[in-house]
């Protein structure tokens, strides 16, 4: 009681949607048979912010065990959840007062993920009486060309292979230096985006304006610089530079207060203009395309690009 | 069920491909027809919401080398992954003969993964088909992804039946493992479909023995 009024009295509250501020308490001894060890501030760094909200929020971090029993039989649905009731009986003791106002009937999710690895193997045993499905004989089919020709484009990861390209020249040194410092981010690119050609910021944009739907790109650094691309006319270019990236830098600030996690795309819609911008580390790209919403697949297409820009950048 | 066009010569396969929400179905398509040669195939046609999400489905048409002497066209379809749209998910399964299903490997996905194969097995009921008999196929997509879900973990949640059947790591959206998927679920449906007709389709040699 007496460590609970001490760290009652410690000054601040944090709001639901900043990190939860811990105080270290010794870890639980090793984990027991049938006991899954997981630490609370996993658990409510993954809670719904309405149910965050109902907490006290002098928590302690501290590592306990949950019971296999209680976990087992969810792991084929894909999702575990535990009765609040369960989970506060497995807290230790000076945890579970902060846990007080819960309704006990609400579930807890529990990340499988930072479970996983403890789960014993039997756990995920196949079906008894299942047989491996008979392996037809080969048939040519349309896709077996494809099929070879893309066992020469990626390893057996998925990793892109692609040829050794030609030392840039002397003259474009300085411009080529980012992407030849990340070959390997570069690489991926090359398969994001479909092709072999040598690619640089120009290149990049050339193959987005490919994308069905497209009309314009340009791709800013958010204090507005111009990397590459164009607009419908050279005024537009200077407006988009001059107002595109503050104007998401804003929006994006306005969005976390709000309690949402980060802005990564905006859509402005304007009459017959659509304008997109997506903004990822201290890239802006701004897209103007027709009269219509983006076809499915092409905004998270164009957001791979961008974050993979972004990297090369920051190489 | 294929169509069999004795008078010319051509016979219709139906793939369509199933799956949560934004699992990469679309992005599958859209990487096969960006690599098929236009004389191959048509136009991808999407439907799509104000959300860029497949409103009723995808459709390629795929023309292919002739299948002993019957000319082979593969029509490739998805169906909206939003738990709202099961009607059109059923109406676009209606004489389907091959699924590709695409899992999403992220792990806040696999709930999401299990109820669509679950849903899966449900629509295919309604038209006395079963996952027991029809040819399908695994993919499980998004595996660039950091910290994804290991693949004995999907492989416990999603194939679970009688029969194991193949799964296929893939990046959709740089089309690692795309036509591998496909050119897998195209082997099971022409090796079943010559099981079962080589009797209605004169000159067609059944399939090789173990088949």
């Amino acid at each position: 009681m007496a460590l609970l009024r001490w760290l009652k009295s410690k000054p601040k509250e944090a709001a639901p949607s900043e990190p939860i501020e811990a105080i270290h308490l010794e870890e639980l001894p090793a984990r027991a048979p049938g006991k899954i060890k997981i630490r609370l501030r996993t658990i409510l760094e993954n809670l719904p912010s309405h149910l965050r909200s109902q907490l006290s929020l002098e928590v302690l971090d501290t590592e306990f065990q949950l019971p296999l029993t209680e976990i087992q039989p969810q792991l084929a649905t894909g999702k575990i959840a535990l009765r609040a009731s369960t989970f506060r009986a497995a807290l230790p003791d000076s945890a579970r007062p902060a846990f007080d106002a819960l309704d006990p009937n609400l579930k807890i999710p529990i990340p499988i993920r930072d479970i996983f690895s403890q789960l014993p193997p039997e756990t995920l045993s196949r079906p008894s009486g299942q047989q491996p499905e008979e392996q037809p004989q080969k048939i040519e089919t349309p896709f077996s060309l494809h099929v070879e020709e893309d066992s020469r484009r990626f390893d057996s990861t998925g990793k892109p292979v692609t040829p050794p390209s030609k030392p840039a020249p002397q003259s474009e040194k300085s411009s080529v230096d980012v992407w030849t410092k990340s070959a390997e981010l570069v690489k991926e690119l090359q398969a994001l985006l479909m092709t072999d050609e040598k690619l640089d910021y120009t290149k990049v944009l050339q193959q987005l304006n490919q994308l069905p739907g497209l009309t314009s790109c340009q791709l800013n650094r958010d204090d507005g610089r111009k990397i590459a691309g164009n607009a419908r006319d050279v005024k537009q270019e200077a407006a988009i530079s001059s107002i595109v990236p503050n104007l998401f830098k804003t929006l994006d600030a306005n969005t976390k207060e709000m309690g949402l996690e980060s802005l990564e795309t905006v859509t402005f819609t304007c009459g017959k203009d659509q304008l997109s911008a997506f903004l990822r580390d201290h890239l802006c790209l701004t897209v103007l395309h027709d009269n219509r919403p983006f076809r499915p697949g092409i905004r998270e297409k164009i957001q791979a690009v961008v974050r993979h820009l972004a990297r090369i950048e920051a190489a | 069920m294929p169509i069999i066009n004795y008078a010319g010569k051509e016979i219709q396969f139906k793939i369509v491909y199933y799956g949560p929400a934004l699992c990469g179905k679309t992005t599958n398509l859209m990487y096969i027809h960006s690599r098929l040669s236009p004389s191959h195939r048509g136009d991808l046609i999407s439907l799509a919401t104000a959300a860029d999400r497949t409103l009723f489905f995808d459709f390629l048409p795929v023309t292919a080398t002739p299948l002993q002497g019957f000319k082979t066209k593969f029509q490739l379809y998805t169906v909206p992954g939003q738990v709202i749209y099961n009607s059109t998910r059923q109406l676009v399964l209606r004489n389907v003969d091959a699924v590709v299903f695409v899992a999403d490997s992220q792990w806040d996905k696999m709930e999401e993964n299990v109820e669509s194969m679950r849903n899966l097995g449900e629509n295919l009921e309604k038209q006395n088909l079963s996952l027991d008999d029809l040819p399908y196929v695994l993919q499980f997509n998004k595996r660039d992804i950091q910290d994804v879900a290991p693949t004995n973990y999907l492989e416990y949640l999603l194939n679970n039946r009688r029969k194991r059947v193949r799964s296929h790591e893939s990046v959709a959206s740089t089309g690692f493992n795309v036509f591998a998927t496909l050119d897998y679920a195209t082997q099971l449906l022409l090796h079943k479909f010559n099981r079962e007709n080589k009797a209605l389709v004169p000159g067609l040699k059944s399939a090789p023995h173990g088949a």
